[in-house]
């Protein structure tokens, strides 16, 4: 069994692809610790249609 | 109707329906607040009518017994008494200028209807009246008693109780250091959740929770009101559950408080150093309660 | 010597702390999670509890504090710096030490006088014990598990940088008994069990014969140990 967490990150603005990187970099460097989690996944909620 | 349910607008319409009953007061409580007001309450004293005189309040059922505490009290005993009954917590001379403050409360309905938030406040609860005793919280206890245990019921309420009894003293560094428990059918629907919190402090530390004067400074602090809101203690405490799966206990689990531990134990190290010592002025003047007012916000801001 | 013993939001042993540092014949200065300098302190303990209530994971808000901004340049720089349980979770996400602290496999709270294996007595927290000798500390945690990639373990085991062992049974599913790390220098040391609270005759462990003291203060020689090192430096 694995288990994980989901982040909502809340932007001022449109997601650009900028915008994405840096909360890429966040979820790298402090929500998630490398050692023990992996990022599976970054995306624009919006864009993706949820 | 207007949107705010004003002192006047009482007055002026008498046959407004109030839910009491929801709130945990019965018709002739209310009968007894329409006639001390001469109209009927507002909402908002409705609201704070139904926790003063819900049992978790005011202990209707209970208070002849208690009153025994007065009665029973001997004179060898009040030698050692420094605080007694009708206080935030008793508080006994242990020698060389310390004392040590004990309460113990229970937490039974809200156990029952949602076990380890109910757990976990009722330990949230006594923890703070020992604080606002002026002491410093080193440990705490617990007394239990459940209902039958190979009821099916008994295992929904065990695990949770037991959890949030040790969670919350655990998150605020209090060990659990002993406590007790009894599985009894009597108990079914109606678990006993005691909860103790022994602290210590310096005499000259003891604040008793009364103020004489005018223009005394207000503070309320602490975690934020839930969605719980603040009808749970008049929701939950006067309402009797017989432990069948229908009886209703489970489903009033929006009126537990969630318990923040993290954020009591902020209030815990502000708290000493915002309370003026006794033998200092026990009325702040205005330097000082700006002093202690950045003193809070310094502390719990996170 | 000042031994700065520092208090997030949630910590709870930074008395215990400060009272075994004194304990130790130290200065204990206490240092707040928002200070923006050590305060002229020569080491720094790092206490356990539940820094920033552990929310996200324990110790990764605490690591980005303000104060842990010194804490890591002056341990980068070889300031002897222990960190105590959650004290360990915030180094090892600060980067002062490898792997990570995952809950516990058996999945509940463990409190218990914990048997343990000095391996290293070489580093600044450990040089009061010998090598290969056995104290007992208490051990309370429910995140405590220590977890690192096989080929990290394999590193700090061949540096010889695994500074306490668990004996008696692995109380929290720690890879390779591992109850404690130190960095490459030794000065900055990191482990789940509480020596603190094993400082004072009758206040200590009493299981397992009370350690190697005999009287539950095997704790102490942390704290003497940094003196040492400190007064060597």
């Amino acid at each position: 069994m694995r288990q994980g967490k989901r982040f909502e990150l809340v932007v001022e603005g449109p997601v650009t692809p900028a915008v994405l990187a840096q909360a890429r970099k966040a979820a790298e460097q402090l929500l998630a610790n490398p050692v023990i989690e992996d990022v599976v996944s970054v995306t624009d909620a919006d864009a993706a249609g949820a | 109707m207007s949107l705010l349910d004003t002192v006047d607008h009482a007055a002026a319409t008498p046959d407004h329906e109030l839910p009491y009953g929801e709130l945990g007061l019965k018709d002739d409580e209310f009968e007894r607040i329409c006639a001390a007001l001469g109209r009927r309450p507002t909402t908002c004293e409705l609201a704070m009518y139904s926790v003063m005189w819900s049992e978790h309040c005011s202990y209707k059922s209970s208070k002849t017994h208690l009153r025994q505490f007065g009665t029973k009290t001997t004179d060898e005993m009040r030698e050692k008494l420094l605080v007694g009954i009708g206080e935030n917590a008793g508080v006994v001379d242990v020698g060389d200028g310390w004392a040590v403050t004990f309460k113990v409360e229970s937490h039974n309905h809200p156990s029952y209807v949602e076990p380890h938030q109910g757990a976990a406040t009722g330990v949230g609860g006594i923890v703070r009246d020992i604080l606002a005793m002026g002491a410093r919280p080193v440990a705490v206890m617990d007394s239990l008693r459940f209902g039958a245990i190979d009821h099916p019921d008994t295992a929904r309420v065990v695990p949770g109780v037991v959890a949030g009894v040790g969670g919350y003293g655990n998150c605020l560094g209090l060990p659990n250091i002993g406590g007790e428990v009894v599985f009894d059918s009597v108990y079914q629907g109606n678990p006993l959740v005691n909860a103790l919190c022994v602290g210590t402090m310096r005499h000259e530390d003891i604040h008793l929770a009364n103020a004489t004067g005018e223009g005394n400074l207000v503070v309320l602090f602490g975690s934020r009101t839930g969605g719980d809101g603040i009808g749970g203690v008049s929701v939950l405490a006067s309402e009797t559950f017989d432990g069948t799966p229908g009886d209703g206990g489970p489903s009033k689990r929006p009126a537990v408080q969630v318990g923040d531990p993290v954020r009591r134990e902020a209030a815990h190290r502000v708290l000493p150093g915002a309370l003026p010592r006794r033998r200092r002025r026990r009325h702040p003047g205005p330097r000082r309660r700006r002093a202690l007012l950045r003193h809070l916000r310094a502390g719990l801001r996170r | 010597m000042k031994i700065g013993v520092v208090t997030f939001p949630g910590t709870l042993d930074d008395r215990d702390a400060a009272r075994a540092v004194v304990r130790g014949g130290g200065e204990a200065v206490a240092l707040w999670h928002a200070d923006a300098d050590l305060r002229g302190v020569d080491a720094v303990v790092l206490p356990g509890g539940f820094s920033y209530g552990d929310y996200l994971r324990a110790g990764a808000i605490a690591s980005i504090a303000p104060v842990m901004g010194p804490v890591v340049e002056a341990a980068r720089a070889g300031m002897p710096v222990l960190g105590i349980c959650n004290g360990f979770q915030v180094l090892c996400e600060a980067g002062l030490l490898p792997g990570a602290l995952v809950r516990n496999d058996v999945r509940t709270f463990v409190c218990r006088d914990q048997r343990l294996r000095v391996e290293d007595a070489s580093t600044a927290w450990t040089s009061a014990f010998e090598t290969g000798q056995e104290i007992v500390v208490p051990l309370k945690n429910g995140e405590g598990g220590y977890n690192a990639d096989e080929r990290t373990l394999d590193e700090l085991e061949g540096e010889g940088r695994v500074v306490f062992r668990y004996l008696g049974g692995n109380p929290n599913g720690s890879r390779r008994d591992i109850a404690g790390v130190r960095d490459a220098s030794g000065r900055v040391v990191g482990l789940m069990p509480h020596p603190e609270h094993a400082t004072e005759p009758g206040y200590g462990p009493t299981e397992h014969g009370g350690g190697a003291s005999g009287d539950g203060t095997d704790g102490l020689g942390f704290f003497t140990s940094v003196l040492t090192a400190l007064a060597s430096a």
